[in-house]
């Protein structure tokens, strides 16, 4: 690789916070116990769709240890939805049911007590009237005339609508030599965060609120908590401690932050809940269900002329992050092909299923799961391989996609090249002995978003990097890490420019009072608009020392070069000044102040069309990436059940910043990619889930995993920090066509959803055998 | 979740031991490994007031050999049954199962007796009470009337799952048991009802002490084979144990157990026929196998249907029959 001029870019470096997690010694939420803390426990809904009628928690109040009771009457009367404030008729959401009930698991009644132990036995007595109404679990249940309504005021259950139309598609599938349209479902899966959703609360007499909460935006959480509660935003301060895992599942407000901070405001003491795995499992987030209807037109050459996608999302009873899943739902679709006539129409429809999230990769799953197995087909009947088909139709650097994405670096081909390579593509394919097979599938993902989440009036990613006269330097960043490593990034990217070590920097967990704001911990947005960000505040921080040596050593600041912990006049044979040095004569010069660099990130609407979320049209991202997936998988032809063996990956990350870290990201990947095509499956029944434990579900284990190479190509983006795009979120999307591409090839059995049963694969193996 | 309050105990005799679950009747519970009793504690889907902790009793940690008997203490973890240089040779089926079990930390802690005496499973019936209230119908396991899985069954469909019970019973094990009435000598399917509900035939204060496993004969092979999803923590979806004593290629016994399709471990009796008597070949082997898939009705309580199960039947059987054969031809060349 490519590291040549670099200290620490590009070099494996562990977490800076690795060995206090290893240890046991780093701080959760779970693990925060403040003076007369008390515990909250949630009564949640039996019934997947329901009036209450009443709730009589008289006696549950009156048992010794309980504190407080609260109903949809004690919460503020302020719908939620995580767009609440860029699409407010999305707000759908009481935190404590007003009226009704809308699925198996939705909050009615929350308790706070001296101990978990009684306020879990307090919800027993507790007693609520409900009468039940008609429920529909599917999307088509959902659409029919006479479907009972989920929200009084939506009609037909459409959450979402999104209609994308660039170029002429119908014209476009005349003028093509092969047409063919194919339906896709998907299932319904769990991010399987380790650390569950936890918060604490302390709304103290000042009016402040203190919330400590396992999320992956502090930022909102504290705009949209203040909204709520209709205080000042002020008021409100979210600390993130470490968070074990987000994937999406912890993007926005969750009901027991609210329920902490009511309990708290009502008590007069910190309150902390924690869900179960069981609670999360049944009634948090989850990757939505999709059924995709999509159809492609190509000449005899395999060139994209058309393409149509109907795609159909199961939201579950409320909204969450509904209008942007919809909306990337048909985005993903435009992106890694040329394609000049596209129409995608995406819709998210209401159920009284548990709601869904955005999960790893956003809705790409479950879009690049019909939109490359399509491929596939598209490729065995015309005769082309699919590897080939794919670089013919990819993007390149410099293109501009029909609906205005502009690809700044990379391009599907080298990717597509190198695992082809990496593979031994041309010797497996179709050559394989009965019963194993290799199938492929591109990928392409984002580089962070370009919404103005927090409002106009501030950027996406600001960071100030503090230099301490000691040698080292401390960040202040709002930037949240959730065990992606970003603050290991963060820290590499400063040390760069300050040319310190990693261990010289320090970095601090975001407290919003304190640290300078940044959007969210989505969208593969940190390592590009934050990395950018910390760039530009140690280049500020490093001209700061600069000037002040210039006078010092009556030179020019060109001159200097920051390497080694020292600061150099370049060419000169004198040993320059160590950091420490420049730090401390930098601040005698300003009487004693102490030196603080900053730097901050936001769109540049001159250098791209800005995004237009009601027709589609502009660049979602600053950056996008590419990525390629080959599987080899064996059937056991009695049994059905499939062993992938090995994953052969590519992927585009701009340049690596961190080697241990991208290796685990794509990893990481490949399990989830994995579990979701071949293990995982939540059961559901009337709503009610069957599975909710790590036993009955089945994330693949250790010893599921097959043999995987990374193979990592460097495009060197432009806007990214020394060229860095996105390494982490895209490449759960190709595993699972690749997977079902690769038991096509080896059996001959197109199999086009999920989830994927052996025993669904043993009826069509014996279906074939009866036929032969 | 936590832990409920309960009353605690740590008899160190047997008979002590006995005792405190024959006082506090119904509503003690003896706890060995604690794999299987405290998850479904901490979920609240069983409740015991009191708890009868048996792992300070002497001399049931031990796997011995006297004369023809391997003796194997009701308190040895599976994770020793694995290492056990005793449970090798014609016996490693045994130590195979062991390592069946769960994960690695599991097999640490769980023990044999436990395993032997582990709950029967139903996908409906191990959820805490999360809403207040089980979000399903009071089924015969909690007490009630229905069965959730076979809506208009009048028994439950709950499966008893254990790896190791199944080579055992093809090795004829026999089980010493302790109770109120003082000590008895079962086979070891004796102890199985067959019931989902109440898995077990024994009273509330019955303790397993002891299996004994007599030595198979030189000529007397087995094997043991699970099915499940993953390679690691899984129950098994299916598993077969099959042993077969050869004299010139000719089988004089046979014995096939499996487990998870049903609330017992279940013996596919027309199968041994099959078997029995006839010279082994691989012909043989799949007539056995089809004579299993024939004669055993698994419960669907896995998420397949009874159609996949049935054939999975036939499947794990054959691969056990196989695998039996195989080893013999290795251990006689």
């Amino acid at each position: 690789m490519k590291y040549e001029g670099y200290s620490v870019i590009g070099k494996p470096i562990p977490r800076v916070e690795g060995i206090q997690k290893s240890k046991g010694e780093a701080v959760y939420t779970t693990d925060i116990v403040l003076p007369g803390m008390l515990y909250g426990k949630i009564l949640r809904s039996p019934y997947p769709h329901a009036k209450i009628i009443s709730i009589d928690t008289s006696k549950a109040e009156r048992i010794k240890g309980v504190r407080s009771v609260i109903t949809g009457r004690d919460i503020p009367k302020v719908p939620y939805s995580v767009s609440m404030t860029t699409v407010p008729d999305s707000a759908d959401r009481y935190f404590l049911a007003q009226d009704k009930v809308r699925f198996v698991g939705d909050e009615v009644v929350a308790v706070a007590a001296i101990s978990e132990e009684i306020a879990q036995e307090a919800l027993n007595y507790i007693h609520v009237e409900y009468e039940q109404l008609p429920a529909v679990f599917t999307i088509a249940e959902a659409v029919k005339p006479d479907a009972p309504l989920i929200h009084d005021h939506i009609p037909g259950n459409i959450n979402t609508t999104i209609l994308m139309d660039f170029g002429d598609v119908d014209k476009g599938f005349k003028e093509s030599d092969y047409v063919r349209e194919d339906r896709f479902v998907t299932h319904l899966v769990q991010h399987c965060f380790m650390e569950s959703h936890s918060a604490v609360a302390n709304y103290d007499s000042s009016g402040r609120v203190t919330l400590w909460t396992s999320t992956q935006s502090p930022f909102v959480n504290k705009q949209h908590l203040a909204l709520i509660l209709n205080i000042p935003e002020g008021n409100v301060r979210v600390i993130k401690p470490h968070v074990g895992g987000g994937f999406g599942g912890k993007a926005g407000l969750y009901p027991l932050d609210l329920h902490c901070a009511i309990l708290s405001k009502k008590t007069g003491k910190p309150v902390r809940i924690c869900y179960t795995r069981e609670e999360e499992f049944a009634a948090s987030s989850r990757r939505h269900p999709a059924e995709i209807n999509i159809k492609i037109g190509v000449k005899k050459d395999g060139t994209i002329v058309s393409r149509q996608a109907n795609i159909m999302l199961d939201g579950g009873g409320y909204n969450s992050l509904g209008p942007v899943v919809t909306f990337l739902a048909a985005l993903w679709l435009s992106h890694v092909y040329r394609q000049p006539n596209i129409r995608f129409e995406s819709r998210r429809y209401y159920t009284n299923n548990s709601p869904c999230t955005p999960m790893r990769g956003f809705t790409s799953p479950q879009s690049y799961l019909a939109s490359e197995i399509q491929m596939d087909l598209v490729a065995e009947e015309l005769g082309i391989d699919p590897i080939e088909l794919r670089m013919k139709n990819g993007l390149k650097a410099g293109d501009t996609t029909v609906n205005g994405f502009y690809i700044s670096s990379g391009g599907l081909q080298e990717c597509l090249q190198k695992v082809g390579e990496g593979s031994e593509w041309k010797k497996k394919y179709k050559k394989l002995p009965p019963f194993k097979g290799i199938g492929m599938s591109s990928t392409g993902l984002f580089s962070g978003n370009q919404l103005p989440m927090l409002g106009p009036q501030t950027a996406s990613s600001t960071i100030f990097i503090k230099a301490n006269p000691d040698g080292t330097a401390s960040i202040l960043s709002g930037v949240t890490d959730v065990g992606q490593g970003s603050d290991t990034v963060l820290c590499q990217i400063a040390a760069e420019e300050l040319g310190l070590k990693v261990e010289d920097i320090r970095i601090t967990s975001v407290d919003t009072d304190h640290s300078p704001p940044d959007l969210i911990s989505v969208s593969a947005r940190c390592t590009f608009q934050a990395g950018n960000a910390a760039k530009r505040a140690a280049i500020d921080l490093k001209q700061k020392l600069f000037n002040t040596l210039a006078e010092k050593f009556e030179a020019n600041i060109e001159d200097f070069e920051a390497r080694d912990q020292r600061i150099y006049i370049k060419g000169s044979s004198e040993k320059g000044v160590s950091f420490a040095e420049a730090v401390a004569l930098c601040q005698i010069t300003h009487q004693g102040m102490s030196i603080m660099g900053e730097g901050t990130w936001n769109p540049d609407p001159k250098q791209q069309a800005e995004l237009n979320m009601v027709t589609g049209y502009g660049s979602f991202s600053p950056a996008y990436t590419f990525g390629a997936v080959v599987a080899e998988v064996e059937v056991d032809k009695d049994t059905g059940q499939v062993k992938v063996t090995n994953l052969y990956h590519s992927h585009d990350c701009g340049r690596v910043i961190n080697l241990l870290g991208v290796e685990g990201q794509l990893g990481g990947a490949c399990q989830m990619g994995l579990g979701y095509a071949l293990f995982e499956d939540i059961v559901v029944e009337d709503g009610k889930t069957l599975n909710p434990d790590f036993l009955d579900y089945k994330m693949p284990t250790a010893v599921d995993m097959p043999e995987m190479s990374s193979i990592f190509v460097e495009s060197n983006d432009p806007g990214g920090p020394f060229g860095a795009k996105e390494g982490a979120e895209g490449l759960v999307g190709p595993i699972g066509p690749a997977i079902l591409n690769a038991i096509h090839n080896a059996t001959g059995i197109r199999f086009k959803g999920l989830p994927l049963t052996s025993e669904m694969i043993l009826k069509e193996l014996k279906k074939k055998k009866g036929e032969e | 979740m936590r832990l409920p309050n309960f009353e605690y105990f740590e008899p160190e005799t047997i008979q002590d031991a006995v005792n405190l679950l024959s006082l506090h009747k119904g509503k003690a519970k003896g706890l060995a490994g604690g794999t299987d009793l405290l998850p479904k504690l901490k979920r609240r889907v069983t409740e015991a007031q009191t708890l009868v902790n048996l792992q300070a009793i002497p001399g049931l940690r031990s796997i011995t050999e006297e004369g023809d008997i391997i003796k194997i203490g009701a308190l040895t973890t599976l994770g020793e049954m694995e290492e056990s240089s005793l449970l090798k040779g014609n016996l490693a089926p045994l130590s195979e199962a062991a390592r069946a079990v769960g994960s690695v930390q599991l097999r640490n802690t769980a023990t044999l007796g436990g395993n032997l005496c582990q709950d029967t499973r139903c996908l409906y019936y191990d959820h805490s009470h999360l809403f207040g209230q089980s979000v399903w119908e009071k089924c015969f396991k909690r007490g009630g009337e229905v069965c959730n899985l076979i809506k208009k069954s009048k028994k439950c469909f709950a499966v008893y799952s254990g790896d190791v019970a199944p080579v055992l019973l093809a090795l004829g094990a026999k089980v010493r048991v302790m109770g109120s009435a003082g000590e008895r000598l079962l086979d070891l399917s004796q102890i199985y009802s067959g019931k989902g509900e109440q898995a077990y035939a024994l009273s509330p204060e019955d303790l397993i002490a002891e299996i004994h496993v007599k030595k198979p004969s030189p000529s007397s092979y087995g094997a043991y084979v699970k099915y499940r999803e993953r390679g690691s923590i899984d129950f098994p979806i299916v598993g077969a144990a099959a042993y077969m004593t050869v004299d010139k290629e000719t089988v004089k016994d046979a014995k096939i157990w499996l487990t998870s399709v049903s609330s017992a471990p279940v013996e596919a009796v027309k199968a041994e026929a099959v078997l029995q008597g006839a010279k082994l070949s691989a012909d043989l082997i799949e007539k056995a196998a089809l004579q299993a898939h024939e004669e055993i009705a698994p419960y669907p309580n896995h998420g397949y249907s009874a159609w996949y199960l049935k054939e999975m039947v036939k499947v794990f059987v054959k691969r056990a029959c196989t695998k039996t054969w195989e080893d013999m031809k290795g251990g006689q060349a």
